[in-house]
């Protein structure tokens, strides 16, 4: 295999193509926990689709969801101790919502890979770094041990490890934690997925590192065909990475859009407040905050859950009903019912 | 007016028997004056929250001055570190775990001052009640405990905690990190106000450069125990002198549009 990431077979450069199914569509997925009686709807409404070679990003606080909806993504809900209770998920086309843990196995690592926050806790710290990628490709490709190891190593390479060779007979420990974060993109990409979920990949390393784990997944996406949904609470990371961006709030999807359209004119009071929250660079002051905090899964307020921190929120409008996404302007939607009328800043105003 | 004077300050840890020393602290010099904040940067293993801490003599220093308003902080007995401690405090970047699990939180605010001051029972509660309505927490929330609260209101309540015994400088470490972007502005913008009303000196520590750009007139990037630079909040941001915070500054994510 050359020094370069390419998955064989597909040659499709940029966006998505459009004949086909998209590789994952989620449609108003809701998901609970809890013993029926005192259950928890964590996620209330996901709606999100993420074509081959796209990248789409899922912005949210802590709370909003966001994690879990991964996992519904990746089968991974009743392992967490939840289930999916409305609404269906559909990776490539064939619905998997119903599937069996054993139906799943069959997905995870070969269809649709994971990538996490805690790199150093995804690896199995008695095993070297190389067994964990050769273990899969043997497991998912049926490769022979030795046919394993070899790309195992190349993979390292791919992904920036010096001397993979050496590396691989490393245990984890043995790595740092940018070195740990290649390794389980190289984990990722070793079954050639069609999907990648990163969940957070980026956020518990030093800026220098996280600068150059984003310019590899900008590699990787843009030589292979993967289908990438990069989950983060950072909406900068997310500018620079995502070509669309779904903004979670309090278990809903609030606005999907173009990330272009979504930061320059956001048509969501929390889009364009997270926006307002983010510091800029060379700017002293005072930053134009969100008031309150994210209300409790179990306490929802009535009508549009971000109503009561919302300075633009209407009595007898915004306080009753449940807000529906509505389509605002081309391929974007939005939970608000007033975007028509307000006039948000966005990141360039 | 300079408020703190920290000259040639170092700090070396034993990690292990026979193995050298690492130095966490080595010869950080710097002033920080009255109302003014100084950010201190760097990345993991530079030395910043070492130096918070040595700063408040939390942790001893090997060697080097530490001045706070002409009083030498080193040379300070029990009793006297105790009314510099009044002077300066601290805030953490884990309120779950810098507050008390049992207390109430109008019990926390009230806990430094039965420390410091000779307020009675009554007073101390009037003024705890005081404080938290400062920092934008209701009485309501007087008698909720730690875990009945949001990372961001327990913040304000250890924010509160600190003011409660009118410190002149607070040592904040990474005081958001733990915060989720919305409620991270809310509290920086509440750290700022409370500077502008008290004339507070802030030696703000964090590893997030954009933060920094909002809170910092000075900026002291750190690596490895060492101060890589040091200068006006502007200048350093704006004509960066060292390859390291140049390299820091571009590895920043700012908001842009992927293409």
């Amino acid at each position: 295999m050359s020094r370069s990431i390419t998955s064989p077979g597909v040659d499709v450069p940029g966006a998505g193509a459009s004949a086909t199914a998209p590789v994952l569509e989620l449609e108003d997925v809701a998901v609970t926990f809890g013993k029926r009686g005192n259950e928890a709807e964590v996620v209330n409404a996901a709606s999100l689709t993420v074509h081959a070679g796209e990248t789409v990003g899922l912005v949210g606080e802590s709370g909003s969801g966001k994690t879990v909806t991964a996992m519904a993504a990746m089968g991974l809900v009743d392992v967490l101790g939840g289930r999916v209770t409305r609404g269906s998920i559909r990776l490539g086309g064939t619905d998997v919502t119903h599937y069996t843990q054993r139906q799943w196995r069959a997905v995870r690592g070969t269809r649709a890979a994971m990538i996490f926050q805690q790199p150093m806790r995804s690896l199995n710290p008695a095993f070297t770094v190389g067994e964990q990628i050769a273990e899969g490709l043997r497991e998912h490709l049926s490769m022979s041990r030795k046919a394993a190891w070899t790309r195992t190593v190349e993979m390292l390479d791919l992904v920036g490890i010096a001397e993979p060779q050496r590396r691989a007979r490393d245990y984890p420990h043995q790595f740092s934690g940018g070195m740990a974060q290649r390794a389980m993109i190289a984990m990722a990409l070793s079954c050639e997925p069609e999907l990648i979920i990163a969940d957070e990949p980026t956020t518990a390393l030093d800026v220098t590192v996280q600068a150059k784990i984003l310019d590899l997944l900008r590699e990787v996406i843009r030589t292979t065909n993967v289908a990438v949904l990069y989950i983060s609470h950072d909406l900068a990371v997310v500018s620079t990475l995502c070509s669309r961006v779904n903004v979670m709030y309090a278990g809903q999807i609030v606005e999907s859009s173009a990330a272009g359209d979504l930061f320059a004119r956001p048509h969501h009071p929390y889009t364009s407040g997270l926006i307002g929250s983010l510091p800029q660079p060379g700017n002293r002051g005072r930053l134009r905050a969100i008031p309150g905090a994210v209300p409790s899964v179990r306490d929802m307020p009535p009508g549009c859950r971000f109503h009561p921190r919302c300075a633009h929120a209407v009595p007898g409008r915004c306080d009753v009903g449940a807000p529906q996404r509505e389509t605002a302007g081309t391929d974007r939607d939005t939970r608000c019912v007033r975007w028509r009328e307000l006039d948000l800043p966005g990141a360039f105003s | 007016m300079t408020l703190l004077t920290v000259r040639d300050v170092s700090k070396s840890y034993r990690t292990r028997r026979g193995a050298p020393p690492v130095q966490a602290v080595r010869e950080v010099s710097f002033d920080l004056p009255a109302g003014r904040t100084l950010a201190v940067v760097g990345e993991s293993g530079a030395g910043k929250s070492t130096l918070g801490r040595l700063v408040l003599r939390l942790v001893e220093p090997d060697t080097g001055e530490i001045t706070l308003d002409g009083t030498d902080v080193r040379a300070a007995s029990r009793s006297e570190l105790r009314g510099l401690r009044r002077r300066m405090q601290m805030i953490f970047q884990d309120p779950f775990n810098s507050l008390d699990p049992r207390y109430s939180m109008l019990q926390s605010v009230m806990e430094p001052l039965k420390l410091h001051t000779d307020a009675g029972p009554g007073e101390r509660a009037d003024r705890a009640i005081d404080l938290m309505k400062q920092v934008g927490m209701g009485s309501e929330h007087a008698y909720k405990l730690p875990r009945q609260m949001s990372g961001g209101q327990l913040q304000r309540i250890s924010i509160a905690r600190a003011l409660a015994v009118e410190p002149q400088v607070i040592v904040c470490d990474e005081p958001v990190a733990a915060l989720d972007m919305s409620i991270r502005a809310q509290v920086l913008n509440l750290l700022a106000d409370l500077q502008e009303q008290r004339g507070l000196s802030y030696l703000f520590i964090t590893h997030d450069l954009s933060t920094t750009s909002v809170v910092a007139h000075r900026v002291m990037v750190m690596r490895g125990g060492s101060v890589v630079e040091e200068g006006a909040a502007e200048q350093v941001f704006s004509e960066p002198r060292e390859p390291y915070t140049r390299e820091l500054l571009s590895a920043v994510p700012t908001l842009s549009v992927a293409s």
